[in-house]
């Protein structure tokens, strides 16, 4: 008797759509899940190749504000050492300026560089500031996505307060590629720096700035044999040994550049009060007196084999 | 008859071998104290100096007195052995380095601190010295064969790694203090300081973590994190109050690197292959340490232990 009834209720309340079909369960996907947060990174990969690079922060202008010369690591052929100098310090002969030493190593899956400021740590040695702090100030670079379209086709972009709240372009030089090296062809360098004149022997460099204590520092190679970096240690002639005596602790950085310029110039990086920034004083050759008697690679005269050479 | 004189000369080739290892030059000094050994070497040498020199002379002084004579003076073995304090021989080693080449300081400073260690002998007060240099040693043998290919940077990074672990080592030495330890307890003096190995842990691993961020190589930096971790971890388990929960946490975190941690493990792997580690891992890793580095001083202060005599060392 019922069966009817129940019979006729299911049919109206099936085409009322009031008893729903079963649906498969919704599989997750877990890998998806639990990988969830670990971005991954798409993109050109960005590789900065050993050369100068001009900083620039408008699209619109050729002329950039800074230069960045990178050099390849030498314990790790993905990473680059590099050295951010203000345009006024290249550009001029006796520039001076406030510039930065970075160790740049990919990042993102290779899709950006990270430079992180190299700085003289409190006992004297070279510190890679990223390794020592969480929040350290570096520099993201990254292809931008048509580089073609640009005229400074990397992008800068600043961490926990480096470049100023900046957001900068980057192109490669156009100028002929520099030539950067530790060991200069010059002997005599001047420039106006405050540090007066500086004498390169071999491995020595010797400033005398008129005043009557002058200083000398070792120069050692900071990037291996063929590497583009010295560290400047203050070193000693103790008269007794006969020898010239080294300090552990690192006073400075050199680079030799040439190639982009009229001349060989000599980089001397000192470091300031804030981490991290080193004060950039360029020197070119004395052509006034001194170099034009000294051969190169030498300190023999050559006065008395016939005057200048 | 043929015995004899086969059993004489296995013997003399004995006593003969047994001679070159003393550095003997007589078998009548077989019968010898080592220290009687070494003044008999020393007599023999400026013997033969004062030849050498007579040799040379045209006429000898009017008389003798004020001229060393050989075998007048009375031997200056035990004078020479107390000459030197621990404290000052760690001066010493610092003062005479700085005289020298920076790539023959690193040899030197291990030679000093072979000396030093050897002269401290068992000094309960020259503990931390002695462990200080110890672990200094170990962490620049293992890693400059890896450092990388800038010989000249490694040098002076060297040179001056062991220069600050020097002056650490002075510092101990200049505040003598007793370690507070489960290595078992010296001799205990109200009138001294003690320090718990765990903050003496803490204060090493500042050292070597500030030279774990230098331009070497990845495999050397991945070595002395891993050492530090092995360090850190062997103090803070060895303090007297391990089972404070501030110190007991430490030692569970290491532990769980030490066994459980990917990137650890990831480490090691490529180490043990000839590898250098990869980048993500070294990372990976240094972070996590820095985590439970910046922790030790909220840990320590939970379990009690202050840290006094630790801000004379610049943190």
């Amino acid at each position: 008797m019922k069966t009817p009834w129940v019979f006729a209720l299911i049919c109206a309340a099936s085409s009322w759509g009031l008893i729903v079909q079963a649906r498969e369960l919704t599989h997750t996907n877990v890998p998806g899940v639990l990988n969830t947060g670990s971005v991954s990174y798409q993109g050109p990969q960005t590789t900065l190749m050993p050369g100068l690079y001009i900083v620039g922060d408008d699209d619109h202008k050729w002329h950039g504000q800074s230069y960045l010369l990178v050099d390849t690591y030498v314990n790790d052929p993905n990473k680059v050492l590099a050295v951010m100098l203000p345009k006024q310090v290249i550009d001029s002969s006796g520039g001076v300026g406030s510039g930065e030493i970075f160790l740049g190593r990919p990042i993102k899956n290779g899709t950006s560089v990270m430079l992180s400021p190299v700085t003289i740590d409190i006992t004297g040695s070279l510190s890679v500031e990223s390794e020592m702090e969480t929040n350290a100030r570096v520099i993201e670079v990254s292809r931008r996505s048509a580089p073609g379209n640009y005229r400074y086709p990397y992008l800068l972009q600043g961490h926990n307060g480096a470049l100023g709240g900046q957001l900068l372009g980057m192109r490669a030089s156009t100028t002929q590629q520099p030539r950067l090296a530790q060991w200069p062809s010059n002997n005599v360098f001047s420039g106006s720096g405050g540090m007066g004149h500086l004498v390169v022997d071999g491995t020595s460099v010797g400033v005398y700035s008129g005043h009557l204590a002058e200083s000398h520092y070792q120069l050692l190679p900071l990037n291996g044999d063929f590497g583009k970096f010295a560290e400047l240690v203050p070193t000693q002639l103790d008269t007794m040994s006969e020898a010239m005596i080294s300090a552990s602790q690192i006073a400075g950085l050199a680079i030799f550049i040439s190639g982009c310029f009229d001349t060989e110039r000599m980089l001397i990086a000192s470091p300031q009060a804030q981490p991290g920034e080193f004060q950039m004083d360029m020197y070119s050759p004395d052509g006034r007196t001194f170099s034009d008697y000294l051969a190169p690679g030498s300190l023999q005269p050559m006065v008395n084999q016939g005057g200048k050479k | 008859m043929k015995t004899i004189l086969v059993l004489t000369f296995i013997f003399a080739q004995i006593s003969l071998a047994h001679a070159s290892q003393l550095n003997v030059t007589s078998l009548r000094q077989l019968d010898l104290k080592a220290g009687e050994i070494e003044a008999n070497n020393r007599l023999r040498n400026s013997q033969h100096v004062e030849r050498v020199l007579a040799a040379l002379r045209l006429t000898p002084p009017p008389s003798t007195e004020g001229i060393p004579q050989t075998g007048e003076l009375p031997d200056p073995g035990d004078v020479i052995q107390r000459a030197y304090t621990t404290a000052s021989l760690i001066q010493k080693s610092i003062d005479q380095a700085a005289t020298l080449p920076l790539g023959q300081r690193i040899s030197f400073f291990e030679e000093a601190a072979a000396r030093i260690i050897r002269k401290s002998a068992h000094q309960p007060t020259e503990q931390l010295i002695r462990i200080t240099l110890n672990r200094s040693v170990d962490i620049a043998n293992q890693v400059l064969p890896i450092a990388g290919n800038n010989p000249e940077l490694i040098a002076q990074w060297l040179a001056n790694f062991y220069l600050e672990s020097f002056k650490l080592a002075a510092m101990w030495a200049n505040n003598p203090c007793l370690l507070q330890s489960e290595l078992g307890l010296a001799s205990v003096s109200k009138y001294l300081t003690h320090v718990s190995l765990a903050e003496f842990g803490r204060v090493y691993s500042t050292l070597l973590w500030r030279a774990t961020a230098n331009m070497t190589s990845d495999s050397s930096k991945a070595v002395m994190l891993i050492k530090l971790l092995g360090y850190l971890g062997w103090d803070f388990n060895l303090d007297l109050r391990r089972r404070e929960s501030g110190i007991a946490e430490v030692v569970a975190d290491v532990y769980e690197m030490q066994n459980e941690d990917p990137n650890y493990q990831n480490i090691v792997m490529s180490l043990e292959n000839g590898n250098e580690p990869s980048s993500t891992d070294l990372a990976l890793l240094r972070r996590k340490i820095y985590t439970i580095l910046q922790s030790l001083p909220g840990r320590l202060a939970r379990a009690h232990i202050e840290s006094g005599l630790i801000d004379a060392w610049h943190q």
